[in-house]
């Protein structure tokens, strides 16, 4: 486990029930949830785009000798992509999953907000400096994936708040804030 | 040649071709004598094997019409005046006189083949019917069909005909290996564990049921398709063995149950049929002698599912509940306990005249409606139990709620690597109840959502419900490692 995300494990990390899914249905529903939070905050913080399924260091914990067995991977992960916190880049293997660190919707209301802040409005900016600029280092869509980016535009377009100008490619495409 | 066959095994066609006069009496009880007793006429009857060989191919021949006066002929030359009469073992041929009937048999597990043979052909257009029989032990032999006096040549043909669809039958059954049969597909059959544990009537009705009406093994030793029934009787000859066979089984039981239904209905409806309370006392003790008559047989299964007039379940149930409160067997045992214990110490405790299982069952079934402050319960693993009225689940969940809390501490870990939680067997040596209950119990707490569990090749422990509660402190113990 990363050295760095192991002082912010949450408690219920080393409770050995959290490895096993719990038959009891409400108690599996709190059980879910904490897994949910767990490998959004991880990714997160990280800044891991995909969850390759077999390679996530989450599943294991050594220091209390529990593992989580492939299908209760399987429950947590369906649940994850079910709530919207992720999508299978492969749907039919379902190996590798791409992780939304935050909801498009979110992210669109985020760089609105950014733009407001940094008087970008009327002004255009390329894609490129939206996750990757010096100004937004820090930001939450720092480093975010393009493909999500790309929805969160498109979601502003949608709301009239920005406009898209169609570049080289989709890193030189230019918008224009209203 | 010396078997005696009784009468009841022995079933005969009433292939009766015609009587006629009486002959004169012959000398031909050679050999062995044996009686046959039919219930009006006692007869003797005498093999018939005596055709010597040095009279070739000379067919015996035993014609209808009276013949030749004929003295004293052997038996096996050409006897007339003779009725045939085909049983499931053998034909019989019957000379009737005045006060005694003098017959003869042919064993049919004897005869190799039968055909019919005469008729009229244009050589001898009034040629009579025959039936020809190939035996292993006397050669060939003709039984003739005459017409003449006492029946016409065209009746006669019918009787031959009659004759020989009889023999046929008789010959297609083989009934004289049935026992053979019979006692080898008896062992194979699958029924008789499923009926071995019921006891009287009531084993043999669920048996003949299990066999007939499928779910049973067939001698094939393939399983018998409960859907193709042997009732069907479309599916071949086969089965239709398998009906015979059951009802020769059930005959006299099946009667004994429907005589004993028809009585209890009878009664009933006379009862009934006199408006409340007017019914004859003698009518309903009677009708409640049956049943406790039926139900002391082990015959459940002629009576309703209701408990009709007997009191003996109901004797049972009130005895139970005072055995179990008596020095508070069930308190120790915490409000609960399983069928099998109570089985076990009830039956322990009587000594002689126990209980059958269902007998507890029913007596375990009734205690609710009596009111007796215990009840059975069933849980969701099928597991049974009685359980008194005030055993409180809760109670129970808080209980093992604390146990696992406990567990949890450090200083409460007798190795310091383990977990905390509790196993069933934890539950077991706290509680002092048997692996079983601490299991559904556990189980139960756990789907109050008080327990949550934990699931390793090393088994299940079942740990404080912290998803719920939220409350992590008690995992402190846990991280300082």
């Amino acid at each position: 486990m990363n050295p760095c995300f192991d002082s912010q494990l949450p408690d219920f990390y080393h409770f050995p029930p959290f490895f096993t899914v719990q038959p009891v249905l409400s108690t599996r529903e709190k059980q879910l949830g904490q897994w949910r939070e767990l490998i959004l905050k991880y990714h997160t913080d990280l800044r891991i785009k995909t969850l390759v399924l077999h390679e996530c260091p989450l599943w294991k914990n050594d220091s209390i000798g529990r593992e989580l067995s492939h299908d209760g991977i399987r429950i947590v992960m369906d649940d994850f992509v079910r709530s919207g916190h992720g999508e299978w880049e492969d749907p039919d293997l379902r190996t590798r999953c791409r992780i939304l660190w935050r909801k498009p919707e979110q992210l669109a209301s985020d760089i609105y907000d950014w733009a407001v802040a940094n008087g970008k409005i009327n002004d255009v900016c390329t894609v490129y400096e939206l996750h990757s600029g010096e100004d937004v280092n820090g930001m939450s869509f720092y480093g975010v994936d393009e493909e999500l980016l790309r929805r969160a535009l498109g979601i502003l377009e949608q709301q009239g708040k920005c406009v898209i100008f169609n570049g080289d490619n989709f890193s030189g495409d230019g918008i224009k804030f209203f | 040649m010396m078997a005696k066959l009784s009468p009841s095994l022995e079933r005969t066609w009433s292939c009766d071709v015609s009587r006629r006069r009486r002959r004169r009496r012959r000398d031909c009880c050679r050999g062995h004598l044996y009686s046959w007793m039919r219930p009006d006429r006692p007869i003797i009857i005498c093999p018939i094997a005596y055709i010597s060989p040095d009279e070739g191919d000379e067919p015996l021949e035993l014609t209808n019409t009276d013949g030749d006066g004929g003295d004293a002929h052997p038996w096996n030359a050409r006897d007339v005046g003779l009725s045939c009469h085909v049983t499931t073992h053998r034909i019989v041929l019957v000379d009737e006189r005045d006060s005694i009937v003098i017959g003869g048999s042919i064993p049919l597990p004897l005869v190799e083949s039968f055909a019919a043979a005469g008729g009229p052909s244009i050589r001898s257009p009034l040629s009579s019917y025959k039936i020809e029989l190939n035996t292993f032990a006397w050669g060939k032999l003709t039984i003739v069909f005459r017409g003449g006096k006492t029946a016409s040549y065209a009746e006669s043909k019918q009787h031959r005909d009659d004759a020989l669809a009889a023999i046929e039958k008789a010959m297609a059954r083989e009934a004289w290996n049935a026992k053979e049969r019979l006692a080898r597909s008896e062992d194979k059959r699958s029924s008789k564990i499923i009926a071995g544990k019921k006891v009287g009537l009531d084993r043999i009705v669920t048996k003949t049921e299990l066999h007939v009406f499928g779910g049973g093994i067939d001698e094939r030793g393939a399983k018998t398709d409960p859907s193709t029934s042997v009732l069907k009787w479309d599916k071949g000859s086969r089965k239709k063995e398998d009906i015979d066979a059951f009802l020769r089984e059930a005959d006299v039981l099946v009667k004994i149950i429907h005589t004993s239904i028809a009585k209890i209905e009878r009664a009933r409806t006379v009862g009934s049929a006199f408006n409340c309370g007017e019914k004859t006392n003698a009518s309903v003790e009677d009708t409640d002698k049956l049943f406790s008559l039926l139900e002391n047989m082990g015959n459940t299964s002629a009576l309703s599912k209701k408990q009709a007039g007997s009191t003996y379940h109901p004797q049972l149930a009130r005895q139970l509940v005072d055995f179990l409160r008596l020095n508070g067997k069930l308190t120790k045992a915490g409000g609960m306990m399983t069928l099998t214990d109570v089985y076990c110490l009830f039956n322990r405790a009587r000594g002689t005249n126990m209980i059958a299982p269902e007998d507890l069952l029913r007596a375990v079934d009734l205690m609710k409606e009596l009111n007796l402050g215990i009840t059975k319960r069933s849980f969701k693993s099928g597991v049974l139990v009685i359980q008194a009225d005030e055993f409180d689940d809760n109670i129970m969940g808080r209980k093992l709620t604390e146990l696992a809390s406990i567990s949890m501490e450090p200083q409460s870990r007798k190795v310091s690597s383990s977990p905390g939680g509790i196993t069933v067997m934890d539950v077991c040596r706290e509680l002092k109840i048997s692996a079983l209950l601490a299991n559904e119990q556990l189980v139960t707490t756990e789907e109050m959502g008080l327990l949550c569990r934990d699931s390793t090749i090393e088994g299940v422990r079942f740990f404080p419900n912290l998803f719920i509660t939220g409350d992590f402190s008690l995992l402190s113990g846990i991280m300082l490692q």
